[in-house]
């Protein structure tokens, strides 16, 4: 019954916890310029970060410790120092953009300036990441996380075409009056989105804080292949409702009350507050997952005692790596940069980091000095191949997409 | 041994110096100089710019909608409304700086006037939002729907 109940929480919290700023503006500004024809790059993205972190998963299972302790170990410092430093200024600039998400989820349902917000919700995160526990933190954002089913319920009462919204997700046809070249740059920027780096820093090293064994896989795995799609779901949903009601407005996504509006239009007040809900802890969590992630990345590379399962006093050097990360992210919001243009910056800038990241798990999960038995078999690495191939193209195709097209503005 | 008038390491350094400063300065300079562009690429900017004010417009018409039938939120509504007016301004105030060619002195004026109507609608509706005049909000829904056919009309006109 215990596993029962472990299994059901963790498959919520990962529904929950699976959308972020990235996927909240993203999906709502694809579905309102592109409509469902990328909704293929959703259901890709899903199924590659279902590959990954089932990988990253099973290492912390078998070995009993976080995949990027272990890059440093099995791929030298040189070039876990390249993996650091990219993964790093991507996870940093998703940080800005939860912080940024969650401000503008406080504006939204105060009126009050979110640069205002800025240095209290820092301080509040940071409070958060040093005094809550981790499995607290993991699940309450996570749960709370859940009231973004109100895009799916919203989804039903606007009562959609369903044959038009296949038609146009399985025939991954463009509206005629846009570019190809934008619509690819938005294919990177989903993708980008969907798998972005954090999830498996975050996923992999709260393994070794929730203590994993070889016994907790089936758990994990259930977390990972029953949780991340249905997470995924609720991505298309945002899409989906944002391609009923805006695209035939000709409104395009800029800022997050836009992301809602769908769902005032269907359900409204009721509905716009169970969005709210959702946003500010969607971007809440994602803001605590990716902060950790800053400290669990350069801890575990330089050697340093890291983790919630010590006391802060015990990991000095983390929390202070969080703090200085946290006060960054504010300073860099406080120069009253738009968080929705970072959000846009930080999917696209994950999807050219996604190799650093990828890479490093294929290698580990095929090493039996840490696996043992369990190392991949011809499926997984058939599939984790074919997912770097194209997160490899994804990679190289990002900054060029992003110059031609003035970042899909054209 | 080097003669006296050969450029030495030094001096390559410096000439390298001097070259790159100038070609920030000469960028520096262009970028402020107001943009002539040619007529493809006015005519492109305009439709930009037409379709970033219609999607502004069309956003505040369908948020006033919700509240004029008690479905929204008032300070949800109100934020809507300055981030549209910020990001029309930003839109107008891009294109306002572009000389247009002589061939779309029409497009220029047709542009200008919608792009002024569009920034006294939205105007309007946050006065009327702000005070909660609420007999109000039908008449401002139906301007703003007419505003957004126009800017919709205008948007087809220039891409075809």
């Amino acid at each position: 019954m215990k596993k029962v109940f472990a299994l059901a929480l963790g498959i919520l919290t990962a529904i929950g916890g699976f959308v972020d700023i990235g996927d909240l503006v993203t999906n709502a500004l694809v579905g309102s310029r592109f409509g469902m024809s990328l909704a293929w790059v959703t259901v890709l993205g899903v199924g590659g970060i279902c590959v990954f972190a089932e990988m990253s998963g099973r290492v912390v299972a078998l070995s009993g410790r976080a995949t990027f302790d272990i890059v440093r170990e099995r791929l030298g410092p040189r070039v876990g120092l390249v993996n650091l430093i990219g993964s790093m200024a991507v996870t940093l600039l998703t940080y800005v953009a939860e912080i940024g998400g969650i401000a503008l989820a406080l504006e939204l349902g105060t009126s009050v300036w979110e640069f205002f917000w800025i240095p209290f919700i820092a301080a509040l995160v940071w409070f958060v990441l040093w005094r809550a526990k981790f499995d607290l933190i993991e699940n309450v954002f996570g749960i709370l996380g859940l009231a973004l089913i109100v895009f799916a319920v919203a989804l039903w009462q606007l009562g959609p075409d369903w044959a038009s919204l296949w038609q146009q997700a399985s025939t991954a046809a463009k509206p005629t009056n846009e570019a190809w070249p934008s619509y690819w740059y938005y294919a990177v920027g989903l993708f980008g989105a969907a798998m972005t780096p954090y999830e498996v820093f975050f996923f992999s090293s709260g393994g070794v804080e929730d203590g994993w064994t070889a016994e907790s896989l089936p758990t994990m795995r259930g977390n990972v292949l029953i949780g991340f799609p249905l997470g995924g779901l609720l991505s298309l949903s945002i899409a989906a409702t944002a391609t009923v009601v805006l695209l035939p407005a000709s409104i395009q996504v800029d800022t997050l009350a836009q992301v809602a509006l769908p769902v005032t239009v269907a359900l409204g007040k009721l509905g716009f507050a169970f969005a709210l809900l959702g946003f500010f802890a969607a971007t809440f969590g994602a803001a605590c997952e990716t902060g950790l992630s800053v400290g669990y990345s350069i801890c575990q590379y330089f050697g340093w005692q890291w983790g919630k399962f010590v006391r802060p006093r015990q990991a000095a050097r983390f929390h202070l790596v969080i703090l200085l990360s946290t006060v960054l992210a504010a300073a860099v919001l406080l120069t009253t940069v738009d968080p929705i243009l970072v959000t846009e910056f930080s999917v696209v800038f994950s999807a050219i980091a996604l190799p650093l990241t990828y890479l490093p798990i294929l290698i580990v999960a095929n090493d039996r000095q840490y696996m043992g038995e369990r190392t991949n078999g011809r499926f997984a690495n058939a599939l984790g191949t074919g997912y770097l191939v194209i997160v490899l193209v994804a990679s190289i195709a990002a900054i060029p997409l992003m110059i031609w097209t003035k970042m899909g503005t054209t | 041994m080097r003669a006296a008038h050969e450029p030495g390491p030094v001096s390559w350094r410096r000439r390298a110096w001097v070259t790159s400063v100038a070609c920030a300065g000469v960028l520096a300079v262009s970028g402020c100089v107001p943009a002539s562009p040619g007529p493809s690429t006015y005519e492109d900017k305009a439709k930009l710019t037409v379709e970033a004010a219609l999607s502004e417009v069309a956003t505040v018409q369908l948020t006033l909608q919700q509240l004029a039938r008690d479905r929204a939120f008032k300070p949800s509504v109100l934020t809507q409304l300055r981030y549209s007016e910020d990001s029309l301004d930003t839109a107008t105030g891009a294109f306002d700086e572009l000389n247009p060619p002589r061939t779309d002195d029409r497009l220029h004026q047709r542009t200008d006037s919608l792009l002024s109507a569009a920034g006294d609608a939205l105007a309007h509706t946050r006065i009327a939002v702000e005070r909660d005049e609420r007999q109000e909000y039908p008449a401002l829904v139906s301007d703003l729907k007419k505003l957004a056919t126009r800017l919709d009309t205008l948007d087809k006109q220039v891409g075809s």
